[in-house]
């Protein structure tokens, strides 16, 4: 029913909605895997990420994707002060009052948005609008593609980070026992500290990216951090290649299912294939045992 | 002392509490004249029952972020029972059961899944619940051809108009009418949990919340009462909500948001999580806060207070209102009993 142009030209929607998925569950899985503890409010960091790229776009008129290293850097810093005086405040007091504290975090970041900024439709101009790569009958925007290229320079150089640094094996040693990493001088403080700054920084660009390609609110983060979630379920929990798979996966599955059987379908289906990996293998394509 | 007098030597059990609970309610109308007030203490009952409901999921340890969504299904399964032509009553049952239907079915999904999986699993669900409800969406279409197919004029809405106890119009029953059905029916959901909680049911809930593995070492089936209470609270939820959509004679996908799915959360909490008078005085302190910010015309500002509020309690107040109240009541009346049901 469909020629292999446009089946391509879905392909490269499904690629690029996988890859905001991908920057989305990377960082989330990051909290998870060293904190042990689920930010429900990863989306509204997310957002926060879009509107700081939206700012410094829009008062320094330099290009977007310049802009974006800076947003993901303030944006950083901004987990960080949610980390040290949110979530540390509550860690060990139960599982459930970390949900609870996320919980109230997507009011307070969600409402102060829409405070301060008002809920208008906003977008950022990419130079590159309106350019495109010809291939034949194929044409893709240079945008979709610096999302594919970027997502990718972004978890190579994670993948260097966490294996070459020293720092990187402090954090990977603090996800596999904090009390163990603790005793051998690492300051697991700190280590918290800096993947939730690394978590929040990757939601961050996965806001300018999705403000770039299309246009935001400020609750636009509601429904990607639930996707988020569900791809790390999908590729199981605290497991970064098991995100990476996920998020390809779910974007290329909920767009061939827009394409199909039209858009109400789309968060459907993801939940669908929530339901699936939960019956058959509850632990997530990647996962290692129950956590 | 008459309070001394009637919780000491007369009280037969500490459901006595229950008599000035509701005989203050039954008078309330009768003093008050104000339609506005009797709306907003209709809702704060509504509120009341949502907490209860769910509090006692989380007084099983399971703590659902997505509660709205057996709030809004037991809202529009009751309404479409009604556009059926159905007697509302039974549509109000089968709404509940519909929700606790819903709940059986997430519940063994998540019952080997831990706190956070259960979270994630239910917040989603309620999200998706609204996108399969919402305009254009494919659900509400099947449905339509379904009503058609068997003859039934009224066509399907995601907006749709609720149906009332008469019949479509708001104006047979009037709102006292709709006060003394939402106080029975708060004073029967508190009631409901307070029983469990104090019933072998109970302890076990309270037992797997404690340590999963010690309670089924001492002969706790797990599963099933982990499914337990998931589906008695999925079917007070979906309760209230089938009573909740005639009375606001208007539901819309927005019964499913985040918001519905927040409220009980902060309401328990604010009361004291895990007790019985918990989500009674949770809901009346935070609905009537909430209602005299909307009156002061606060619109986003109190969703900024209310989140606010709740991460200031986990920090600082993390078992609520309650320890202070009953502090209080043991300096009033003197009794010292532990299962105080207020």
């Amino acid at each position: 029913m469909a020629d292999i142009t446009t089946l391509l030209q879905v392909l490269i929607w499904g690629l690029t909605a996988g890859c905001i998925y991908i920057l989305m569950a990377v960082g989330l899985n990051m909290i998870f895997g060293v904190m042990k503890v689920v930010n429900f409010a990863h989306g509204e960091v997310m957002m926060i990420g879009a509107f700081a790229s939206y700012w410094l776009w829009s008062l320094t008129n330099h290009n977007p994707y310049i802009v974006m290293f800076l947003s993901m850097l303030l944006v950083g810093g901004f987990g960080i002060i949610i980390e040290r005086f949110g979530f540390r405040k509550v860690m060990g007091t139960g599982k459930l009052n970390e949900i609870f504290l996320s919980l109230g975090l997507i009011y307070i970041l969600q409402s102060a948005a829409v405070k301060l900024w008002t809920d208008d439709v906003r977008k950022i101009e990419s130079p590159y609008g309106s350019m495109t790569l010809d291939m034949g009958m194929l044409n893709i925007t240079y945008d979709r593609l610096i999302a594919i290229a970027f997502t990718a320079l972004i978890l190579i150089s994670l993948h260097l980070f966490l294996t070459k640094t020293d720092l990187g094996r402090a954090l990977r040693a603090t996800s596999q026992n904090h009390e163990a990493a603790m005793l051998m001088g690492v300051d697991v403080n700190r280590i918290y500290m800096l993947s939730f700054g690394i978590g929040a920084a990757l939601a961050a660009s996965a806001g300018t990216v999705n403000a770039i390609l299309s246009p935001f609110t400020p609750y636009m983060g509601t429904i990607p951090g639930i996707m988020a979630f569900v791809v790390i379920i999908i590729g199981g929990l605290g497991s970064i290649p098991g995100a990476i798979v996920g998020g390809l996966l779910l974007g290329l599955v909920q767009n061939f299912t827009i394409f199909y059987f039209g858009g109400a379908w789309k968060e459907a289906v993801a939940f669908i294939m929530l339901i699936i990996v939960l019956i058959f293998k509850p632990t997530g394509l990647f996962g290692e045992g129950r956590h | 002392m008459f309070i001394k007098a009637l919780t000491g030597k007369f009280a037969a059990s500490s459901y006595t509490l229950y008599i000035p609970l509701l005989v203050a309610g039954l008078i309330l109308p009768v003093v008050i004249k104000d339609d506005f007030i009797i709306r907003v203490l209709i809702l704060t009952y509504f509120f009341i029952m949502f907490s209860a409901s769910w509090n006692l999921l989380a007084y099983s340890g399971q703590g659902s972020l997505g509660h709205a969504a057996f709030l809004g299904i037991g809202a529009f399964v009751s309404t479409i029972i009604v556009k059926f032509g159905i007697a509302p009553v039974i549509g109000i049952f089968t709404g509940a059961a519909a929700a606790a239907t819903a709940g059986l079915f997430l519940g063994i999904l998540c019952v080997r899944l831990r706190e956070w999986f259960l979270g994630l699993v239910t917040f989603g669900f309620a999200i998706i619940m609204a996108a399969l409800v919402n305009e254009s969406s494919v659900f509400i279409n099947v449905m339509n051809s379904l009503l058609s197919s068997l003859g039934s004029t009224g066509a399907l809405d995601p907006n749709m108009l609720g149906g009332s106890f008469g019949i479509y119009s708001p104006h047979i029953v009037s709102s006292d009418m709709y006060y003394y059905l939402f106080l029975f029916a708060m004073t029967g959901t508190i009631m409901a949990t307070h029983l469990i909680f104090r019933s072998k049911m109970g302890f076990a809930f309270a037992a797997i919340r404690e340590n999963e593995v010690e309670a089924s070492m001492m002969g706790v089936d797990v599963t099933r009462y982990k499914l337990m209470a998931f589906m008695i609270s999925t079917f007070m939820a979906g309760f209230a909500g089938a009573l909740f959509a005639p009375y606001n004679y208007f539901i819309n996908p927005e019964i499913f948001s985040i918001h519905y799915s927040f409220m009980p959360v902060i309401m328990t909490i604010s009361g004291g999580i895990g007790t019985i008078g918990g989500p009674l005085v949770g809901g009346l302190v935070i609905n009537l806060l909430w209602e005299q910010m909307g009156m002061m015309g606060m619109s986003i500002d109190r969703l900024l207070i209310l989140g606010a509020i709740l991460i200031l309690e986990i920090m600082f107040l993390p078992k609520g209102l309650m320890p202070w109240i009953k502090k209080l009541w043991r300096r009033v009346a003197g009794t010292t009993f532990q299962d105080m049901p207020l």
